[in-house]
């Protein structure tokens, strides 16, 4: 092991660099407290470029350290891109990250095959789409990628996200950053906007502003996409609230209001509460709440 | 040769299917052979002797119903035919069989090559959409027109038509769209010698929504689709059993005998359409058997 002073260290070269981001506050705080312990791998250069230890690189900019421990390697440019991403697999990659993996290596003259191979490892799909997928995530805007790993979003997801327009994309990303989003909350929002920008042709993300939650922003987007599944889900949940059913019945309804047939289900422990809840049942049926909801599952109103 | 798969917890018509052809040039854009072919060649089967062994056999065993049988199930059953000539076998056989009725069903308007042995048991069908779905997503098929006309030019031969409007798609206008459809065939076919018309509106394994999202088929998806009971997106129901009526009263108006059926429908809007009163897929083949004997008499 050698050391070297960071000024003599190209350290603008990102060739091999497939870090994202580079701060790191858990490595800068072992930094700052031990130094920096695994040397970084360099290629030797009349300006050595770095081929392993950019976040490490990174804190020790942010410490002023000026000397840092390397490992000279004698190897190719392509050994050295597989040595970068090999180094990484240590750890969890995140969807950039992989990204980066499988667009350094595309650009760096590795064969598709190759390239797959690599994916695989990298727990991405071996397929011509996911590697155009990955190329566009690697390139996105800063925003972009780092909206990726905020909300850890796997590639199938940042595919979603990078098939809108740069404005949209803006736009989207400010309406979900601010709400607690699970990645099947953006998979199912970015599903219904990308649905209804091509039935309509363009959307108007303004009129989405001020959603409490992502549930709400998801229902009304619902509701532009499917206007009649929604207003059924709506005259449904009316329905059911103004039979005040006793938490021990429930009725379940096949959520497309495809089938026909309504399960009626009663939760009892002894004989006095079957017939309780088959009273409850005969007084509903009165009232005609399973009619009016067999004309939802029917769906024409004539039906009953 | 198979029997139609059908969709589970829907009416199914119990058609065979001959797999003459897997795959189809046509390439139209919402061809379910895109989610179900993983091979993106064409596979044509040379072992015709084979299949109308296969073909005789199920004839001979089957006591209850006519069987129907289509070659245009993993294909086109015209739009290589003319340069392949697979069909000819089979049509004549059917033609000296008579036990049975074979079903060329196309969007390609090319049966002159066929004409020497076109016979009554092979019905000529045309699936047909409006002119701006054909320009739009069945790029490389025939025009309506050409359609319509190879039709007639089937009836004026002795044979009986079919005729297939699906998938129906659901776009901004297609109501109009499809009444001038529905013109436009009553102008050129003889509606009496129509033998069967189904209904089928569109519906597509899931794999295809996220393809017909980054196509921007704003056609195929300007409707609203929910996922059915089998998993397929599909129209909700509302919508499907107010688009048949509609079909089915356009169609009615031009020819009341007309047999109309629905495809792959469920037995929920098969009550709430037409007047047939099906409720499972054995009433369904039990009305076709009532419509060949019609057409046929005792020669079937």
């Amino acid at each position: 092991m050698e050391t070297i002073e960071l000024g003599k260290v190209n350290v603008h070269d990102q060739t091999f660099c497939v870090s994202y981001p580079l701060e790191d506050e858990l490595l800068f705080a072992s930094v700052a407290q031990f130094g920096i312990l695994m040397p970084l791998g360099l290629l030797r250069r009349e300006s050595p470029v770095i081929v392993t230890g950019f976040k490490r690189l990174e804190a020790a900019k942010r410490l002023g350290i000026e000397e840092i421990p390397c490992v000279f390697l004698d190897i190719s440019e392509r050994q050295a891109l597989l040595t970068a991403i090999v180094d990484n697999l240590a750890r969890p990659l995140n969807t950039i990250e992989k990204a980066r993996g499988a667009e350094k290596m595309l650009m760096g003259g590795f064969s598709t095959e190759e390239v797959y191979g690599v994916m695989k490892l990298l727990g991405l799909p071996p397929r011509e789409r996911a590697l155009g997928t990955a190329v566009a995530a690697a390139c996105a805007e800063e925003a972009v990628k780092a909206f990726i790993v905020k909300h850890r979003l796997p590639l199938s997801v940042a595919e979603q996200l990078l098939w809108f327009d740069p404005g949209e994309r803006a736009l989207l990303m400010g309406l979900i950053d601010p709400l607690n989003a699970s990645v099947g909350s953006v998979r199912e929002l970015l599903q219904l906007l990308m649905l209804l920008k091509v039935k309509q042709g363009s959307i108007s993300l303004h009129e989405l502003d001020g959603a409490a939650d992502m549930e709400a922003l998801r229902l009304r987007v619902k509701g532009q996409t499917h206007p009649i599944l929604s207003a059924l889900e709506g005259r449904l949940r009316a329905m059911l609230a103004a039979s005040a059913l006793p938490p021990h019945i429930s009725v379940r309804v096949d959520p497309a209001f495809e089938k026909e047939s309504i399960d009626i289900v009663i939760r009892a422990r002894n004989n006095r509460e079957v017939k309780e809840a088959l009273g409850k049942v005969e007084g509903l049926f009165r009232q005609g709440l399973f009619g009016s909801i067999f004309e939802l599952t029917h769906g024409a109103p004539d039906r009953n | 040769m198979r029997t139609c798969p059908g969709t589970p917890k829907h009416v199914c018509c119990g058609y065979r299917t001959i797999d003459l052809i897997e795959g189809c040039p046509l390439s139209c854009s919402y061809c379910i052979l895109r989610g179900y072919l993983n091979n993106p060649g064409i596979t044509v089967r040379g072992n015709t002797g084979a299949i109308i062994e296969e073909i005789d056999r199920a004839i001979a065993l089957e006591k209850t119903h006519l069987l129907r049988f289509g070659t245009g199930e993993l294909s086109d059953s015209l739009a290589l035919d003319r340069r392949l000539d697979v069909s000819r076998p089979i049509v004549r056989f059917f033609g000296e069989r008579k036990g049975a009725l074979l079903e060329l069903k196309s969007k390609w308007a090319s049966i002159d090559h066929l004409r020497s042995c076109l016979n009554p048991y092979t019905v000529v069908s045309f699936s047909v959409a409006p002119q701006k779905i054909i320009n739009e997503e069945e790029k490389r098929t025939s025009p309506l027109v050409k359609r319509l006309e190879a039709l007639r030019k089937a009836q004026d031969w002795g044979c009986f038509v079919g005729l297939h409007l699906d998938p129906v798609i659901i776009y901004e206008g297609f109501e109009r769209d499809y009444a001038d459809l529905i013109d436009h065939i009553a102008l050129i076919v003889d509606l009496k010698k129509v033998i069967w018309v189904s209904m089928g509106l569109l519906r597509f394994v899931p794999q295809l929504m996220s393809r017909f999202i980054g196509e921007r088929r704003h056609n195929l998806l300007w409707g609203e689709l929910i996922r059915g009971e089998d998993g397929k997106f599909r129209y909700i129901k509302a919508e499907r059993v107010k688009t048949y009526r509609m079909l089915w009263r356009l169609l009615r108006e031009k020819e009341p005998g007309l047999f109309i059926y629905l495809c792959m429908e469920r037995a929920g809007v098969w009550e709430q359409v037409g007047d047939t009163g099906v409720g499972t897929s054995e009433e369904l083949t039990a009305l076709f058997d009532r419509r060949i004997e019609e057409f046929y008499g005792g020669s079937l």
